[in-house]
């Protein structure tokens, strides 16, 4: 399950930014009740900043509602922040203003949903070429098919003919026939079977090595999230608490809430590394209207003290590249709690 | 058509009744009825054995004969021939009414659907309006307003049926949104008109031609209604409506001088309604899910 | 509660608000040309024109007029026709009572048959007794009501003398001669309706019947009978009771007709010869007491919802 594969450009001059988020934030007003009543909003997104290279992955888990899938709908400019930045693309365009030019392609966790049943395979794929003459889109829309493996003859079939497989492989096609700068892949592996998601897995791999795409991989599984991604974003409430290198998932988690979820991950039988103490968070994450003064995290960290509970961490770089938002880094561990005041969490 | 018919949600646990073999005789029946009028609209001025209008083709209210397999009614005119005639009105009125309010509603529900927000707000108020108003009020203002006649008074029915096209669209449009296959479309820079087109028309056909059926039916009656009250096509065109309006007073004597003009059309409403409820159930709750999305 | 309420309330007086409007152009349409001219006849002198013209402030400007039309209507002033030379009011006031009686007759009739019959329907749902009662009740729906009606008259008038009497006597002079000129008319508008309540309340109930807390209600050894008539009826009643709201324009459709056939003097009745004798001032009236009555019946439907679904107060 260890993470062996080295970055493409790890040396050598940087790759271009395709993905540039400055302190983006979303908001969605609820209806008021009453007219009396101030009126809120959920804060879905508030206040994240990521920055993403071309030919890089960069990984978001987080549980569900915690605002990972409102920053892909964000990446993808088909909503648009309520404050700062999101800009994509080699010029950084703002991606409202660049959705629908082709520089971002998205594939969704349903491929059943995200394929119209009338349509049959190839008019989905060429769907991304709009303004291609008819002998070139032909052309690429068979090079895609054959690129995510599938044999010609599917390009004539319709989506109910497809296995679950079959069809997130033709969304696939058609998020890489329009050469994206960045694609992003919201739960798409999530409502795949384990056999399936390692081909798929393995096919966007392959992919990133031959066009230099850039992937966003949102997920609520950490284990797909740390195989294909460089960097991972741990998201809570709204807020990235964690951002670090994908080889410190192993040992070099320093946010509690990041190590809980680490350390729930399945892992078979004797993987050769030293068990793992299982951190069994209480209770629901908080309303995400009316998010905790402190410490988003206090309510259910078990390592909170007063003054988390009073004064909201910063997300600060501990060591290069590795970004955490919290007053305790690092006293949490996965081998368990180095000052410990929490409750004796179970054994694996 | 078939990836949505197929698509059964399952059973809940309960195991429901087996549908019943003869739904489909029901349905070929009504259909052939349907056929049957249709030839006799096209065909109608070639086969009348009299010209619809002439006057004293027979006597007066002579019942059922070998001359008059129908009678004649009060001004001699041959009632075979004026049932016949009286197909092709009652037939165009339900196509105008229908494929009126198929256009006009479709356009609206779509658009209030798709585009949500403001737009949303202000067609559905319009639909739930149109809606808040008694039926037959309306088209009876329409007609007032606009004359009456066999396009007016079809438009006034059309525009009536307007908001229940609209409403089944407007739904069915919102849950054909849910799913990503929109959300892929804006991706690939495809415009509102074309995702509208493209993508939502086509899913939401089976819920469209289910409502068109059930539509039929009602629209058949209302202008037969209208045109008993006067409003349809001017006399001395036939028209069942008018037709059984007329004779009316000759009911309790010559009461064939109603009866073949009122089966004749109650028949066809019958044939409309059939297939109307053949095809409702798809809408109805076992397959709703199926027909909605 | 009193949210819920409110909210009916104010959409119900701006659906009327709006209506009020189109009605009033509605009316004003009707007659083509100039109104005054219309009145006093091709032939009048141009200062009588004139002076009808100022008489029914047909000189303002149109919203002025409709202005002052809806604040007189607030009032309870709806006009005096111009055509008859009588007070809307009083006319409306003998046609109303006329067409409420029958519409609510025939809502009765047909919820009492419908409902039932329906329940039976669903219970035995897809069965040949399914059909056996769903076919009947299609052929009767298919019979419209003009010729229900003629058909009913022809009855009442051939067989049935003793229960049909022609001639229209109020319900508070004699209520017995009042219902014998009632009763078939508000057959002939209730019994086609009834089709429409029984094929609501057969898909209601088979909906519910799938359900499963009706499967529970069976392996906790409910009697059949209860489980259909008390435990699915209930939940199955809010659509049925929706639909209500929707037949109160079927039986609007039906008063037209069945008051014509019956030449009973109500509302529908009224429309009609207003119509065809071009009296924009009362047809505005009457359609306006029509749609609002309409109106009124969907939100006493609406405020009734409630009592039956406590869950759409949450909504």
């Amino acid at each position: 399950m260890t993470d062996d594969r080295t970055p493409p450009t790890a040396q050598g001059d940087e790759p271009e930014i395709v993905l540039d988020v400055q302190d983006a934030v979303r908001h969605y007003p609820l209806r008021r009740r009453s007219l009396r009543e101030p009126r809120r909003s959920v804060h879905a997104v508030d206040g994240v900043s990521v920055r993403l290279r071309s030919g890089r992955t960069l990984g978001i888990v987080g549980e569900s509602g915690c605002g990972k899938s409102t920053l892909g709908r964000l990446i993808t400019g088909l909503e648009t922040p309520t404050s700062g930045a999101v800009r994509v693309g080699a010029n950084g365009t703002p991606a409202a203003a660049a959705s629908g030019r082709g520089t971002v392609q998205a594939v969704f966790q349903d491929p059943a949903s995200a394929l119209d049943p009338r349509m049959m395979v190839r008019q989905s794929v060429a769907e991304a070429l709009g303004g291609v003459g008819r002998d070139e889109r032909d052309r690429r829309v068979d090079e895609a098919i054959a690129a995510v493996g599938l044999t010609p003859d599917f390009g004539s079939r319709y989506p109910h003919e497809l296995s679950g497989g079959q069809q997130q492989r033709v969304c696939i096609a058609r998020a890489i026939v329009g050469e994206p700068d960045l694609i992003l892949l919201d739960e798409a592996v999530s409502s795949l079977d384990a056999s399936l998601q390692a081909q798929i897995l393995d096919l966007l791999e392959r992919l990133q090595r031959d066009t230099g795409t850039a992937y966003v991989f949102i997920s609520h599984d950490l284990r797909a999230v740390r195989q294909v991604s460089h960097s991972v974003a741990v998201m809570y409430l709204g807020q990235v608490v964690e951002q670090a290198p994908a080889e410190a998932f192993d040992r070099g988690l320093l946010h509690p809430y990041a190590v809980a979820l680490r350390s729930t991950e399945p892992r078979i039988l004797d993987d050769g590394v030293e068990p793992v103490e299982r951190v069994v968070l209480r209770g629901e994450p908080p309303s995400a209207v009316a998010p905790p003064a402190g410490c988003r995290f206090a309510p259910r960290c078990p390592i909170v003290e007063d003054h988390c509970r009073r004064v909201a961490p910063d997300l600060v770089e501990a060591t290069p590249g590795h970004l955490v938002r919290c007053h305790r880094p690092g006293d949490l561990t996965l081998s368990g709690v180095a000052r410990a005041d929490a409750g004796t969490p179970a054994e694996v | 058509m078939s990836t949505i018919a197929e698509r059964r949600p399952p059973s809940r646990g309960v195991r429901l009744p087996r549908r019943w073999p003869v739904r489909g005789v029901v349905a070929n029946i009504a259909l052939s009825l349907i056929l049957l009028y249709v030839v006799l609209a096209v065909l109608g001025p070639y086969i009348t054995p009299f010209a619809p209008n002439q006057v004293g083709a027979g006597p007066n209210l002579s019942p059922p004969s070998s001359d008059h397999w129908f009678g004649t009614d009060a001004l001699g005119r041959d009632q075979l021939s004026r049932v016949i005639t009286a197909v092709r009105p009652a037939l165009l009125a339900a196509l105008y009414a229908v494929t009126f309010a198929l256009a006009i509603g479709t356009v609206i529900g779509i658009a209030a659907g798709f585009l949500g927000g403001l737009w949303d707000g202000a067609l559905s108020r319009v639909v739930d309006l149109l809606f808040a108003i008694p039926e037959y009020l309306l088209a009876i203002l329409v007609i007032a307003v606009m004359g009456s006649g066999l396009v007016n008074a079809s438009l006034a029915i059309g525009i009536v049926c307007i908001p229940r096209f609209a409403r089944i669209a407007r739904g069915s449009t919102l849950s054909i949104m849910e799913r990503s296959f929109i959300d892929a479309a804006r991706l690939c820079g495809r415009g509102r008109l074309w995702i509208m087109r493209r993508h939502i028309l086509p899913n939401i056909a089976s819920p469209l031609v289910i409502m068109t059926a059930i539509n039929l039916s009602t629209a058949e009656a209302a202008y037969a209604a209208l045109s008993f009250l006067g409003f349809g096509v001017r006399p001395p065109a036939a028209d069942y409506g008018s037709m059984i309006s007329a004779s009316q007073q000759y009911l309790l004597t010559d009461p064939w001088v109603v009866a073949f003009p009122a089966i004749a059309f109650v028949v066809l409403v019958l044939a409309f309604n059939l297939i109307g409820d053949v095809m409702r159930d798809r809408l109805d709750p076992r397959s709703r899910t199926s027909a909605g999305a | 509660m009193l949210l819920y309420l409110s909210k009916k309330l104010a959409g119900a007086f701006g659906v009327l608000l709006v209506l009020s409007a189109l009605i009033f152009f509605a009316g004003r349409g009707l007659v083509p040309g100039n109104l005054a001219t219309a009145i006093a006849g091709a032939k009048a002198s141009p200062e009588t024109i004139a002076a009808i013209t100022h008489d029914l402030g047909l000189d303002k400007p149109i919203y002025q007029q409709y202005l002052d039309w809806l604040t007189a209507a607030f009032r309870g002033d709806l006009g005096t026709s111009p055509i008859s030379s009588q007070a809307n009011v009083d006319v409306i006031a003998q046609q109303t009572p006329i067409s409420l009686e029958l519409s609510l007759m025939g809502l009765l009739i047909a919820v009492v048959i419908g409902i039932p019959v329906g329940v039976m329907a669903a219970s035995r749902a897809g069965s040949g007794t399914d059909w056996g009662i769903r076919v009947p009740l299609l052929v009767v729906f298919a019979f419209p009501a003009f010729v229900s009606g003629s058909a009913a008259l022809y009855l009442g008038t051939q067989y049935l003398t003793n229960l049909y009497s022609a001639s229209y006597i109020p319900f508070s002079e004699d209520p017995m001669a009042n219902l014998q000129t009632m009763l078939l008319p508000a057959l002939a508008v209730g019994v086609p309706t009834a089709p429409l309540v029984t094929q609501m309340t057969r898909s209601s109930m088979i909906e519910v019947l799938s359900q499963p807390f009706i499967a529970t209600a069976r392996t906790n050894g409910i009697a059949e009978w209860r489980i259909t008539y008390v435990y699915a009826l209930r939940a199955a009643l809010p659509p049925v009771l929706t639909l209500i709201g929707f037949i109160f324009g079927l039986l609007v459709g039906g008063l037209f007709i069945v008051e014509e056939i019956f030449s009973l003097p109500g509302l529908g009745r009224g429309v009609l010869s207003s119509i065809s004798s071009r009296d924009f001032s009362q047809v505005t009236a009457q359609a306006l007491v029509m749609a609002g009555a309409f109106i009124l019946g969907n939100l006493l439907v609406d405020l009734a919802l409630p009592f039956v679904d406590r869950r759409i107060l949450r909504k």
